[in-house]
């Protein structure tokens, strides 16, 4: 309080320089003399303006020296009106046309022209997102503008996204964009989404209603985020959210409702040929008889399903398990006659058609002197994933303005956001869902995954049947995909609140001072279920809960102000202090071993002896301040120039001062909408942020140890055996300092044919210098890694934004626009360190490698000579074979990106496509290669017959005329048998060559389709409806892609840097949305 | 534009006057650890002996067989130099540099008991990491700032230089049982009877037989009692290692069927040991399963993969036998056939069985030209784990082991990927059937 009453003493202060003003007033009408409500009045170089009332009247004072009103109102050509001396009332008119009063949002959430802006900002508003029917707020951004690469994680409900602006840059730091919401950063954690296994978990920004949000403005550039410093490196995204009208009706109320339909866009084909068991020569029996059924086994590599004679012979002398599903008894088989194929019965188990309802509600109340927001919005989600699959979200919103007094201003905004949702196991997880699923045998059926196992003297006990073990006499090995989606549970509950209220005083019509906090405090409470039985690691039930509370607290003071200091010489000045302060703390409880199966699968932590009873906790808290300035000139009206810094202190590392500069210049070098080339700018830029170092990098620690290897889950915890510590294997790096992101940027901004074309097109070079790197100490020197301020990373791209407003007449217009984007990303330093993985596994992985793009895919390769062609070892048999050393096999980003779109109005009919595209990207797909493992591939089930004598991977003879299960391949030393021989080895997924199944990922898509339809007034007048309008929205409905299997717009490794790996990742979905909005 | 000055200068009062404190830390500093936690970390860390470590050893050396390969991981051919990472952390960070780091502090605190102890354990993890991959940092080990890059010292030197450590912290040890001071350990052996322990087994790898000898005797573990073992219990995070993995997390991974192990203990069959003097059958139960068809291993209650079943770091057989082979090799038939006699009979004590009777310098099966081999295969089928790998390396599979995946002897583990990435010293990879430099 003390340091608030010391900045408005201060502020008193330069009352004493208060200069002359005088008041106008006048009204705006449009041709036909209609009012228009809410046009915006401003003052040229002041930050004074007003909007009209709902008689098109305003009122304005104008500071000495103001020369200009300028008039704007969406759907009307912007005028500008010289103000002459003695003048006080003014009638404008303002004429239909085209829209250029494009604004963009600053990082400190100041509203400025978008051809005043030095950067490339661009700003997406509220109609383009909501088009989206997107639930998320990250995911309706997808192909709308240049330079941010959006990935769902999969189309799991409620689903976290990627984003990325521009490309990678830290190896270790944070890698999404600062979100800023009404002026204020808020939390954008991904907690846990990057795991190999788990649940796919949400991003902390689906929690935005989208229909709250007005406006999007995504700031790319290092110069336009360097007022934030180290928060900024990854680009900000400013976002606005609805405010209450200050022009038109007092009360009005807006309402839709939405009804969707998703389902999954691609799948990976099964055989359905041949049934669980072994191959040939592990089966003991001739090529030509294919396989032996082998109960329980895992592979799909057994004898074919049609030879079978139709009945299972079983021994039912012993024990039995009857399902719980359809009652049926199961006995051990003694001889494999069933020859159904049950993938289409194994699917539908799995899979439904998602159901999306999403009702909204928003009232805006004009009062005396205040304005309001509400909003209202509920969206319930049933995933394409039956059983506990689904997303629950409701929001609340509270937007209010106050006019205290002419000069003062209050503005409060709340929100509150409830999510509940069911998540399912995904990944690398014998307890996942596809990873059971697709390894199931053709000729298992999945139907009973729960049941009783009676055992031979007549005892009972629950169990879970699965294809390895059809008895279920014990886990089966993989869960039972039924078992995964209907018997565990992976409940989350997130509450958040965000509550940001701010001053703003105009201390002079030059010169306003704005006070303002921001609060944003979720807990995201987490619970797994693994029931007794269930796969994997969980085979005695396990139960964990995670409580997750941040709490992100920001004060800003803000001094903005502008002076007009010649006729050539105008200025703006803003200044500031911002006090950051992030508490994170993450409390977790797990019991393991269950002591009583529950049927109800109760959340009870107790069930479990107290050794059996574990917790965790995390706790961090970083904490930032940091003053920052931007002074903006307008020289000679063409020539502008911005400078801006921020000087900040981080807790990260302390007592240490960092400053971020940037400056930028531009030059108006035409401005005339009569001309062919109505507008032309030019601009370059130069700017730094940063990237802080983790917290608590610089120092050494000593932990409570465990011993053994936890990854296999043999270990020993110290906790049990009367504490024991270890020192950690990282090694405090005490002269750690920050990252330093440093940017040029080049531009140019242009319109011709009186505004109708638009092309913005921007190049850029970033390039991270001492970039925080965990260098790879021996472990003999008593640590593995030293952190160390290392690596090198550059960015360079192009950027490419553009429209064409074909038509626009009043009840027609037709636009069409695009956007472009390359990005070359180049890791060009990384001393010391062989490479470094990002995440992945031991075979193929995302990795940090010196010469390398960012996150490029290593793996095995084959071995080849010096021409690239392969080497033939005497006892490969003709066989390929893999180097012994692994090495990148390829790139998982884009060549290039695009987005194509049109929209067309005809009066009330509306109709509009976006197409989006990304080339040029390669992705493992390291499902197909396990399923060529278990011979669930297609691929893997043709039955061949040998055109000459061949001889398989283990040298075996098959004589032409052979038929066999398998393919014949020339791999360049004459043709082959590729039995399973091959597949189970280095021709599958779990052989050593994982080059073999990176497919090239690039994908193009129809993002949207929309057609809606606004009544006309005629039809609504009489009902008291000021608006209604319908439509359909198709979402991703087509997309061409090479990759097989799955739409590679998905993550095994969720919203983390490692990228382009596919295993076992849920599928991607497809949506059509009907819509029906209304208000009065 | 005063103003703004003002109110600049203003910002940078608040900004320069906020100053943050340590208080956040959840982790703890250097200097706070009690040397007792620094030595408890360190022996919790042996753990690694029945880990990863040795179902590697178990499989290679065919004790035990890899089931189901949907991952082949444990055979030979299938490791990588990243699969070695995790192990060679293991013992030298969480290992011996701990170890060390606890000899530093005993020292400085005036405590040669503790100081003795925690070089007890320094002298295992340097010998057991020479043994598994031969020649290994060692004599710049521990001190990043001088030496950021530890050479590589030769394997015997290594060894040695451990039996030298090992011998140091006899006297200060000798009254002092391994169950003081920790909740870990169990048995009624000294510090000084583990010490002499390792000392017989390390010379034994190094050949020095007389020496082994005189150190497995002066060891005296005479009964299961004596025993030196990792305690464990049915609870998370106490499971005994191998029942964790096979029982619990990989579940039928690791498997008996067609392994050595099991053709030596069939009571039939062309490998089988058994004969009028030899009976497995109980030891056989203790092994294996009895009621799966996959002869996975016993982890029932009864087995020696029970879930709280001990897991001996030093047991009565290894002991033993290192007696029985170097006296045999000394020509000490008699000695050697006596200590043999109470190897087998440590089974019947076991199992309250009759089913090793003794030997008789008559029996066929230690007939000079037999009972190198007969006693070699007696410690295969009594010493699960690690001891049996150097074995195996140090005779060439004297006993025939039918090995897996292959004819080839696998003889030591590789070098880890992360020595080579962060060492300049690094020597270069060598396979894992590279003879190792003391048994060339």
């Amino acid at each position: 309080m003390k340091r608030l009453s010391l900045v408005i003493a201060m502020v008193l202060f330069a009352v004493g320089y208060a200069a002359a003003q005088q008041a106008i007033s006048g009204t705006v009408t449009s041709e036909d003399g209609e009012p228009l409500i809410g046009a915006s009045v401003l003052v040229e170089g002041a930050t004074t303006g007003t909007v009209t009332d709902f008689d098109g009247m305003f009122n304005v004072t104008v500071p000495a020296g103001g020369e200009k009103l300028i008039i704007s109102y969406t759907g009307f050509t912007t005028q500008e009106v010289e103000i002459m001396a003695g003048k006080t009332n003014y009638e404008i008119m303002l004429s239909e046309g085209v829209a250029i009063d494009e604004v963009v949002v600053t990082a400190i959430g100041i509203e400025r022209k978008k051809d005043e802006d030095l950067s490339s900002a661009t700003l997406i508003e509220t109609d383009l997102l909501e088009r989206s029917g997107e639930t998320g707020v990250i995911q309706g951004l997808a192909g709308k503008t240049s330079g941010v690469n959006i990935v769902r994680n999969s189309g799991d409900p409620g689903a976290g996204a990627y984003i990325q602006i521009r490309g990678q840059n830290t190896i270790l730091g944070d890698a999404s964009p600062l979100i800023i919401l009404d002026g204020v950063p808020i939390s954008n954690s991904s907690v846990n989404n990057n795991t190999l296994a788990g649940v796919v978990q949400q991003s902390r920004l689906n929690d935005i209603n989208p229909d709250d949000i007005e406006s999007i403005t995504v700031l790319k550039g290092a110069s336009a985020a360097a007022v934030y410093g180290t928060g900024a490196a990854n680009g900000v995204l400013v976002i606005k959210t609805k405010r209450g009208k200050t022009g038109g009706k007092r009360f009005s109320v807006s309402a839709g409702i939405t009804y969707g339909i998703d389902e999954i866009n691609r799948e990976y084909e099964k055989q359905g040929e041949f049934g669980q068991g072994l191959p040939d020569i592990y089966a003991g029996v001739p090529y030509d008889q294919f396989g032996v059924f082998v109960a329980g086994n895992s592979l799909s590599w057994g004898d074919r399903i049609s030879d079978r004679s139709g009945t299972d012979e079983v021994d039912q002398s012993g024990g039995f398990f009857t399902g719980d599903q359809t009652g049926s008894t199961y006995f051990p088989i003694i001889t494999k006659g069933d020859n159904n194929v049950y993938n289409d019965s194994n699917r539908d188990q799995v899979f439904q058609n998602g159901q999306t309802v999403d009702v909204n509600f928003g009232v805006n109340f004009r009062g005396e002197n205040s304005n309001t927001y509400f909003s209202f919005s509920r969206l319930d989600q049933e995933g394409i994933i039956k059983g506990n699959s689904d997303y629950t979200r409701s929001t609340v919103r509270i937007n209010q303005d106050f006019n205290i007094i002419d000069n003062l201003n209050i503005r409060i905004n709340t929100s509150y956001s409830g999510v509940e949702s069911n998540r399912i196991q995904t990944g690398s997880n014998l307890a996942g869902l596809y990873l059971g699923y697709l390894r199931t045998s053709p000729d298992f059926d999945n139907t009973d995954y729960s049941g009783t196992y009676t055992d031979a003297n007549g005892l009972n006990r629950p169990g879970h049947r699965g294809y390895r073990n059809g008895l279920g006499t014990a886990r089966p090995t993989y869960n039972n995909p039924g078992w995964t989606i209907n018997v565990q549970e992976n409940p989350t509950e997130v509450d958040r609140f965000v509550v940001a209220p701010e001053i703003n005083w105009s201390i002079l019509p030059n010169l306003t001072a704005t006070v303002r906090y921001g609060l944003d405090y979720y807990t995201d409470e987490r619970r797994t279920v693994f029931p007794i039985n269930s796969g994997g690691d969980f085979g005695q039930g396990q139960l964990s809960r995670d409580e997750i509370t941040e709490k992100t607290q920001n004060l800003f003071l803000i001094l903005n102000g502008n002076s007009q200091i010649s006729d050539n010489l105008g200025l703006n000045y803003t200044f500031g202090y911002n006090l950051y302060d992030n508490e994170y703390q993450r409390l977790s409880g797990t019991s393991a071993n269950l002591l009583y199966n529950s049927p109800e699968q109760e959340f009870i932590l107790d069930n479990a002896t107290a050794p059996n009873q574990d917790n965790d906790q995390f706790l961090s808290r970083n904490r930032k301040n940091g003053v920052f300035g931007v002074l903006n000139a307008t020289i000679a009206q063409n020539l502008l120039v911005e400078l801006s810094g921020r000087l900040e202190r981080t807790a990260a590392i302390q007592d240490e001062l960092f400053f971020f500069p940037s400056a930028s210049v531009g030059y108006k070098l035409i401005d005339d909408a009569t001309k062919g080339l109505s507008f032309a700018k030019v601009r370059a830029s130069y700017g730094e942020v940063g990237i802080e170092p983790g917290l608590y990098q610089n120092r050494n620690v000593f932990v409570a140890s465990t011993a053994g290897s936890e990854g296999w889950g043999d270990y020993l915890d110290g906790a049990n055996y009367g504490g024991t510590f270890s020192r950690g294997a990282i090694q405090g790096n005490p002269d750690l300092t920050i990252e330093t992101v440093k940017e040029i940027e080049l531009g140019a901004d242009f319109r011709f044919l009186s505004n109708r074309i638009g092309l913005g097109i921007t190049y850029y070079d970033r390039t991270t210098e001492d970039g925080i790197l965990p260098l790879e100490a021996p472990p003999s020197s008593g640590f593995t890694t030293v952190y160390s301020n290392a690596a090198e990373i550059s960015n360079t791209g192009i950027e490419l934004d553009a429209y064409y407003n074909i038509i626009t007449k009043n009840d027609m217009s037709w636009k069409i626009f695009g956007n472009f984007t390359t990005n070359e990303n180049k890791v060009e330093k990384l001393p010391g360190v062989s490479r470094y993985i990002l995440d992945g596994f031991a075979s193929a992985s995302s990795a940090v490698i010196e010469g390398q793009p960012f996150g490029a895919l290593y793996g095995g390769v084959w071995l080849r000579d010096d021409a690239g062609e392969f080497v033939f070892e005497d006892d490969n048999n003709g066989f390929p074979t893999n180097a012994p050393e692994q090495d990148v096999i390829g790139d998982p980003n884009a060549d290039w990106r695009g987005g194509l779109g049109t929209e067309f109005t005809v009066k009330g009919l509306s109709f509009s496509v976006l197409f989006e595209t990304a080339q040029g990207q390669d992705m493992w797909n390291g499902t197909q290669g396990v399923l060529n493992y278990f011979g669930i591939a297609p691929e893997t089930a043709n039955i061949t017959v040998a055109s000459q004598d061949l001889v398989t991977y283990f040298g075996q003879s098959i004589p032409a005329g052979t038929t066999f299960r398998g393919n014949e391949v020339d791999f360049g030393a004459g043709p082959v048998a590729a039995t399973a021989e091959w597949y189970l080895d280095n021709g599958g997924g779990f052989g050593s060559v994982d080059e073999q199944f990176v497919q090239d990922a690039s994908w193009t898509r129809l993002r949207e389709a929309t057609i809606s339809y606004a009544l006309p007034q005629s039809l609504i007048g009489k009902t008291g409806l000021s608006n209604v309008s319908i439509g359909v929205t198709g979402r991703n409905l087509v997309f061409w892609s090479e990759f097989e299997g799955a739409d590679p717009e998905t993550n095994l490794t969720g919203a983390s840097k490692a990228r382009g790996l596919h295993y076992f990742t849920n599928p991607g979905t497809r949506s059509v949305l009907f819509n029906l909005k209304f208000g009065f | 534009m005063k103003s703004t000055l003002y109110t600049i200068a203003f910002f940078s009062v608040l900004f320069l006057g906020c100053q943050y404190s340590d208080d956040d830390e959840t982790e703890l500093l250097d200097p706070d650890i009690p040397v007792e936690d620094l030595i408890n970390g360190a022996i919790l860390n042996l753990a690694y002996q029945e880990g990863e470590a040795a179902r590697l050893a178990g499989v290679w050396t065919s004790q035990f067989n890899e089931a189901d390969r949907t991952i082949p991981y444990l055979l030979p051919g299938f490791r990588d130099p990243e699969d070695f990472n995790d192990l060679w952390g293991l013992l030298y960070t969480n290992g011996y540099i701990l170890a060390l780091r606890a000899e530093q502090a005993a020292a400085e605190e005036e405590s040669p008991f503790q100081e003795a102890v925690a070089k007890i354990l320094r002298a295992h993890y340097i010998a057991e990491t020479a043994l598994m991959f031969g020649d290994v940092p060692f004599s710049q080990v521990g001190d990043i700032l001088a030496f950021p890059d530890p050479v590589f010292d030769g394997q015997a030197e290594v060894i040695e230089r451990a039996i030298d450590l090992l011998e140091e912290s006899l006297a200060e040890t000798a009254g002092e049982a391994i169950t003081d001071n920790n909740s870990i350990l169990t048995g009624t052996a000294t510090w000084a009877q583990f010490a002499n322990a390792l000392i017989a087994r390390y010379n034994l790898a190094l050949q020095n037989f007389p020496e082994a000898l005189a150190a497995a005797e002066a060891a005296a573990i005479n009964s299961e009692e004596a025993e030196i073992k990792i305690m464990h219990d049915s609870i998370e995070g106490s499971f005994n290692l191998f029942h964790a993995f096979t029982s619990r997390n990989r579940f039928g991974v690791i498997t008996l069927e067609e392994s050595f192990l099991y053709k030596t203990l069939i009571s039939d069959g062309e490998l089988s040991r058994a004969d009028d003097k030899t009976n497995d059958a109980a030891r056989y139960a203790y092994y294996v399963d009895s009621t799966s068809s996959m002869e996975y291993p016993n982890t029932s209650n009864s087995g020696f993969f029970a879930a709280a079943a001990d897991y001996p770091l030093v047991s009565m057989p290894e002991m033993k036998l290192i007696i029985a082979e170097c006296a045999a090799r000394a020509g000490n038939l008699d000695q050697s056939v006596m200590a043999l006699n109470e190897a087998r009979g440590y089974w019947d004590t076991k199992f309250g069985t009759g089913n090793y009777l003794d030997y008789v310098s008559t029996d066929s099966a230690v007939q000079p030209d037999q009972l190198l081999k007969t006693i070699l295969l007696e410690k295969f089928v009594s010493v699960i784990g690690l001891p049996t790998l150097y074995d195996m390396a140090r005779t060439n599979n004297l006993i025939g082991s039918t090995l897996n995946g292959g004819n080839e002897l696998a003889q030591r583990f590789l070098y880890p990927q992360s020595e080579e990435n962060g060492n300049e010293n690094f020597p270069g990879h060598h396979s894992v059937f590279d003879v190792a430099p003391i048994n060339q």
